[in-house]
This record gives structure tokens, sequence and C-alpha cells, in this order.
């Protein structure tokens, strides 16, 4: 899973992930942290929450609407010992926290290939406006490292790092998609525990940098 | 007749208590496949010890394998076992019986 998307995230059967990321974007002022919740509802099916709130700037609106998908697996190879791949599709919607503001209905797809060490995550997703909402896409395209340990222990786990690059993209109708470039790092303290923290740097928007911080937990 | 009776009677008590120990404290070792990642590993580690009959279960990411080391008196089946890797979401294969202290894992940190 890369550092921007959530929803190649590996949820097991009934298993709850929780996470919180914080996006410090110095140039606008606009810092926000956004509350992650995914939930395995078995090995396929899963659950996936986004609320964001927005901490740096105090004039309107603080709390972002709440994004709602649900992720079906509807392919996986799982055959080989080091490989795996899994297909899903996405549904869901934006619940507006706001009266002024349309919901959105999502749809999408997500793509994980691990292969030992190295790991890449895609997912694309469409969000069709009702009424006065706008439409919107976003996709992702992620690929990991892993630096340590060089192999795994012969039983149990040790504590992992990985390296991550991330190529992501953001629109709205009406505007340019702004692509974003995120390099970080991905330390899994303990398969329970993850931290996270990368540099994003806009492409073709503004030449924003912005810094993004997460930690994760596996219940 | 009555030696026939008696050795059918040690016959049928011997069978009894080698079943009753191959009940006791055994591990089943299972190969593994579509575990690549530590997320996984907690979580099927998870689904194996809810199971009333796992003691412990023991994985190995290099390797590809688990060791599910059963409570004694356990009663669950290596198909049951298999299906609580399969409905985690991952693959399982060949699989071993051993008595606790024949085991290898055992002689490794686990």
């Amino acid at each position: 899973m890369g550092l921007r998307s959530f929803v190649a995230l590996p949820v097991n059967k009934g298993g709850l992930v929780t996470r919180l990321v914080v996006d410090e974007i110095p140039e606008t002022n606009n810092d926000r942290i956004t509350a992650n919740l995914a939930y395995g509802l078995d090995n396929k099916q899963a659950f996936f929450i986004a609320v964001p709130y927005r901490i740096a700037d105090a004039k309107g609106d603080r709390l972002g609407d709440v994004g709602l998908l649900y992720r079906n697996l509807v392919w996986q190879n799982i055959d080989s010992g080091i490989k795996s791949s899994r297909f899903g599709i996405l549904l869901g919607g934006v619940a507006p926290t706001d009266n002024d503001r349309d919901p959105k209905a999502s749809a999408g797809v997500v793509y994980t290939y691990v292969n030992d060490k190295h790991e890449f995550d895609t997912d694309a997703l469409w969000q069709q406006g009702i009424d006065d909402a706008k439409n919107a896409l976003r996709y992702d395209l992620s690929y990991q490292y892993r630096l340590f340990p060089k192999e795994y222990p012969e039983w149990g786990l040790s504590t992992l790092v990985n390296a991550v690059v991330e190529l992501a993209g953001r629109g709205v109708e009406g505007n340019t998609v702004v692509q974003q470039f995120t390099g970080g790092l991905q330390w899994v303290v303990t398969p329970r525990w993850v931290l996270e923290g990368g540099v994003t740097q806009d492409l073709n928007g503004p030449n924003d940098t912005n810094y993004i911080f997460s930690t994760r937990f596996h219940f | 007749m009555k030696i026939l009776i008696i050795v059918f009677v040690m016959t049928t008590l011997l069978l009894f208590s080698l079943s009753v120990v191959a009940k006791h404290e055994q591990t089943v070792e299972i190969d593994l496949s579509g575990l690549t990642c530590s997320f996984c590993v907690y979580g099927l580690k998870k689904n194996l010890e809810k199971h009333d009959d796992v003691e412990k279960a023991d994985i190995s990411l290099k390797n590809n394998k688990t060791c599910i080391h059963l409570k004694p008196g356990a009663t669950v089946t290596e198909e049951e076992l298999k299906e609580i890797i399969i409905d985690a979401g991952f693959g399982s294969g060949e699989s071993q019986h051993y008595g606790r202290a024949e085991h290898p894992c055992e002689s490794t940190p686990c």
C-alpha cells in the first residue's frame, strides 16, 4: 500500500485498521488530518471510511465530506509462495457533512501485485456528482521496495522498512487534474503498528511541496 | 479362546492409549501460499488462534509455512484448519503432522 491511498490495504477477515494521516501543506496553510477506518468483512470484502478535518485554517468548514467505499476482490492469484496479485472493484460514495454540498457516487478499481521485496499498487476512482456536486477523478500508482530486512526470519516477524514512490492524480470537473509525485518511507514497527512519512511535489500544479505523515494500527 | 479374548482386550487398550497420546500436543504444519506481507501473517495468526483447539500458530513468511500447535485433546481436523486459512484469504497446500517433541519448529525461536 502506498502513502496516499488507503484502498489497497490488506485487511483480514474480521480485521480492523485505523489510520491517521496528517497532510501538511505549508504554502496554502491548509493542513488537514484524515481519519481512516477499514474493516474486513471476509477474505474478499472490506469497507473503508475516510473523514478529513482541516486543522490549519480557521475559516470556513473544518470537517470535510465523509468518503465511504466497499471493496470486493473479484480476482486473485495466490498460488505462489512469494508472489500474489489481487484485483478488486470499489463502490461507494461521498456523504456531505454540510447542507450546502451534495453527495457523490464512487466507482473504481484496485490492483495489487507483490513479489517478495517488490509491491506495486494501483487504483482509480471516479466520483459522479449528484445534483450540484462536480464529478471528480483520482488515481494512484505506487511502488514499494522492502529495504529491511533483506530476508525474513525463519519464524515470526521482524520490523520492516519499505521505500515508497507514488504518482497520484486528483481532479475535479472543470479543473486540471493535478499530478503529484510522492517519495517516502514506511516503517512497520510491529505487525500491528506502522509509521509512514513522505514528501509530495505537485508536478503540474502550483508546485507546492507537501508533507505527509501517518500512523496506522491493525487490530 | 480365553487367550484370544485377553489378546483382543490388550490390543484394544493399547490402540486406545495410543490414540489418546496422539490427540495430545500435536502440531500440524501446513504449506501456505499468497502470504506476502506482515499484516497477512498477523491476520492469519489471529484467525488460527481464535479456534478453541489451537494453542499457538507460528508462521514463517520466509518458508511459507505455518506450525499450528494444538491443545491437548484437540479434535480439530486438518480440513478445518485449512478452511480457516482459505477463509483468511490465503492458499493452503501439503500438510504434515508431528508430535510436539519431534517437531523442528520447537527448536527455533517462534
